[in-house]
């Protein structure tokens, strides 16, 4: 089951936020400072990873699970961040966050002439959600 | 580094194939069109120089995200990675035309990626007036661009154009700085 997904740009911006199943939220309250704390682990989590696995430890973090849910993580070579949390057995969803950005979001985002790389604005572009809802919608793994 | 060399080439050859395609005279002609216009806009050469700049650099910063995600490459290893694929993927990819990179200055922080033949310039002259034109000065800011958005901050230029009686394209690229990551002033709170 899809949880939700996250887009961040670089500077740790949330650019776009969309959740599908989320039976309890315990940060509800405050919507900026669930983001922060997540990219916040994110940054550090990658870091950390880095150091412990020597190189750069670039592309080193994909996913990590718990419990409750497994986060799927794919980082750009030009700072955007896809996260996606699912259940426990949606399996391997990276070459799944790779077509997001591949084929929905260079299409229809990048290439959007509403879209500025680095401003760092939420996205408010209805075709790309709607594309993306179509395609999480589709996989095997979402309900 | 030949069979990096290599590694590159087919790389661009799979993106090329991946892309779809206009024709070429129509592209050259419609660029031809845009500077033409600006010609007619600006009057000085300069500030059309630096107009067409700064539209590759708005085309660069969107382009990073179609090229690594259709060419499949990842982070560059160092500057002769970034310099590599530039030249044999991101111009194959985009342009359908191979370039070499030459020219590296001792420090290892500049090169020059030489362009035999450029789609831009097909059926151009510069006529005598507009001799300091930069014609395909776009190209610079592309580069430009799409680097700044993988943290690398250069100074692009044409050091030779065919347009201006050289024999080949030579554009210089000149590494100014690695950006350091920027967090967004929301995670300063309370610091």
């Amino acid at each position: 089951m899809i949880f939700n997904f996250y887009i961040f740009n670089r500077n740790g911006k949330c650019l776009f936020y969309k959740e599908w199943n989320r039976p309890q939220n315990t940060l509800q309250h405050d919507d900026g400072e669930e983001k922060r704390l997540m990219f916040g682990m994110l940054y550090s989590l990658q870091e950390l990873v880095g150091k412990m696995g020597g190189g750069d430890g670039k592309g080193a973090l994909q996913s990590f699970t718990t419990d409750s849910y497994t986060l799927n993580f794919f980082e750009t070579a030009s700072g955007l961040r896809f996260v996606l949390n699912t259940d426990n057995r949606a399996g391997d969803l990276t070459a799944i966050l790779r077509h997001i950005y591949g084929n929905i979001f260079v299409d229809l985002v990048v290439k959007h002439p509403m879209f500025e790389p680095k401003a760092g604005v939420p996205l408010q572009l209805p075709m790309f959600e709607e594309e993306l809802e179509k395609y999480m919608k589709s996989l095997p793994c979402f309900v | 580094m030949a069979t990096s060399g290599k590694q590159h080439t087919r790389l661009g050859e799979q993106a090329w194939n991946k892309m779809s395609k206009v024709n070429a005279e129509f592209f050259a002609l419609t660029y031809g069109a845009m500077v033409m216009q600006l010609v007619q806009d600006f009057e000085d050469t300069a500030a059309v120089n630096a107009q067409l700049d700064t539209m590759g650099y708005n085309i660069g910063v969107r382009l990073i995200d179609e090229f690594l995600a259709k060419s499949g490459t990842g982070a560059c290893a160092d500057l002769r990675d970034t310099a590599e694929t530039i030249a044999k993927v991101a111009f194959k990819m985009f342009l359908g035309v191979v370039a070499e990179v030459a020219n590296w200055n001792a420090d290892g922080t500049a090169f020059s990626v030489v362009l035999y033949d450029n789609p831009l310039i097909e059926f151009v002259e510069l006529p005598p007036q507009h001799c300091e034109l930069l014609y395909s000065n776009v190209l610079c800011g592309v580069i430009r661009g799409a680097l700044e958005m993988v943290q690398m901050k250069v100074e692009c230029r044409f050091a030779r154009d065919v347009l201006r009686g050289d024999d080949l394209n030579e554009i210089r690229v000149e590494l100014k700085e690695v950006l350091a990551e920027q967090m967004d002033d929301q995670y300063f709170e309370g610091m």
